[in-house]
């Protein structure tokens, strides 16, 4: 028997490694339902094998993709990146977009609001802020575009100047913190009537001329009263943020924070006719 | 070389052949074409090994080829022992050991590998998720390719596995 055996032990063995993996395979590819108890038990002996196998196997080929077999993930990787800086930059520009999308769509808003008056849209060019001298704001818009001076310059949440110098296609305008503005408001809450002048910086202005008697608390909104001739009325100029009340004497004091931030302004709008009277300033409906 | 040491080696030759072959595929093509790098190593086994330390071999490298491939168990295992026998078989008529008789043989080998389970799958799965038979074309150009890449392989396993002495070669010894 065991001469036998040994006689013939490579055609056993072959015969054994072909005729096993083909009963493997035939155990797994029958239809459950279909399966003996030979194939459940050939399939419930390998199944373990076969995890293992396939642990191995995917486990080097794993790592053979990941950690050895690396050629062109370098340039891939530089690729990637450049593509990243370049998103990173259309995002950038993107979200400029959108915020001046957001500040334009606010503007138009306030445009339309007020159909009274009528606007001519313009774009900051450039800024003179120098405590020194005037608080300046440039503007592509000048007398060709019907532009003149003195006329108010507003934005979408308020009072920012009025037309200084006038060019051809460009105007100055003195912002609302220079010195020498002084634009007649009065408080949204009380009527009390005052003037909101600049300290010559970006910045906190201060209310001047508000009676003592007048009330005044801090928090009140204050807009222009249309009294000074060049602003119409109703346009919101800042809030009250400080009141100083001293022992005597005819006024009392308060600082003012402006309704627009004049370091951020990038549009505005040329407030160049206002058609309804009630709208105008009080001086010029009063004007023959 | 000691004999047992034949076997443990040729499975991680097998396994970094089919390493190789994936990538290569994926970087060359595309997957546009597969290559079955590790089909010289059981044609190698069935040329230059003893019939039990060649089946072993081969039924090893067959097992890590159905864990590679994914497909049903057996298969692959089942088939190299076929290709196993088939080579030892039919190696006879003309000089295997050149390098064009070895890449002749690893192609053929290839294709009969391919064939077979393609037979075979058809024959145990509903004819609706059966594999057609438009897919020799691709066993064909996978066999081709393969029979190019085998006289690289074989210099390769000759110097690494050692080939073992034959006094008869023939199917059984």
């Amino acid at each position: 028997m065991f001469a036998l055996l040994r006689r013939y032990r490579e055609v056993i063995v072959v015969a054994v490694l072909a005729v096993v993996p083909l009963g493997i395979f035939l155990a797994h590819a029958r239809h459950p339902g279909d399966r003996t108890a030979m194939d459940r038990f050939v399939l419930a002996v390998t199944s373990p094998i076969e995890k293992g196998v396939d642990w191995a196997v995917t486990g080097v080929l794993t790592g053979w993709q990941h950690y050895v077999w690396l050629r062109g993930v370098e340039s891939h990787a530089r690729e990637l990146s450049r593509t990243v800086n370049e998103l990173r930059a259309e995002n950038t520009e993107m979200a400029q977009l959108r915020a001046e999308n957001e500040r334009l769509e606010r503007l138009l808003a306030f445009a339309r609001s007020r159909p009274e008056h009528r606007a001519v849209g313009a774009r900051i060019v450039g800024t003179r802020l120098d405590p020194k001298g005037l608080q300046l704001v440039t503007i592509d818009r000048g007398a060709d575009d019907g532009v003149r001076r003195m006329m108010p310059v507003v934005t979408a949440g308020g009072v920012l100047g009025r037309i200084h110098t006038l060019g051809t296609r460009s105007a100055d305008v003195l912002i609302l913190s220079d010195r020498n503005s002084s634009i007649a408001v009065r408080v949204e809450r009380s009527r009390a009537r005052a003037n909101v002048r600049g300290e010559g910086a970006p910045g906190p202005c201060r209310l001047e001329y508000a009676l003592r008697s007048d009330d005044l608390i801090e928090g009140d909104e204050l807009v222009t009263s249309g009294t000074d001739g060049v602003f119409p009325r109703g346009l919101p100029v800042g809030q009250v943020t400080r009141v100083k009340r001293g022992g005597h004497g005819l006024y009392q004091a308060a600082e003012v924070l402006p309704a627009v931030d004049v370091t951020r302004v990038e549009e505005v709008a040329v407030l160049v006719a206002t058609d309804s009277p009630e709208a105008q300033p009080a001086a010029r409906a009063l004007d023959p | 070389m000691r004999g047992w040491m034949r076997i443990p080696l040729a499975s991680v030759a097998a396994l970094l052949l089919v390493a190789i072959g994936a990538t290569a595929t994926r970087q060359l093509t595309g997957g546009a074409v597969s290559l079955a790098l590790a089909v010289p190593v059981v044609v190698w086994l069935a040329l230059e090994t003893p019939a039990i330390e060649g089946a072993i071999g081969a039924a090893l490298v067959g097992t890590l080829l159905d864990a590679a491939a994914g497909g049903p168990s057996g298969l692959l295992t089942f088939l190299s022992i076929v290709v196993f026998v088939g080579v030892r078989a039919g190696a006879g008529p003309f000089d295997a050991r050149t390098p064009l008789g070895f890449g002749l043989l690893s192609g053929v080998a290839t294709f009969a590998m391919g064939l077979g389970a393609v037979v075979l799958l058809r024959y145990v799965t509903p004819s609706t998720a059966a594999p057609g038979w438009s897919l020799l074309g691709r066993v064909l150009v996978e066999a081709a390719l393969t029979g190019l890449a085998a006289p690289p392989i074989r210099w390769v396993l000759d110097r690494v596995l050692v080939p073992a002495h034959r006094d008869h070669p023939g199917v059984l010894r």
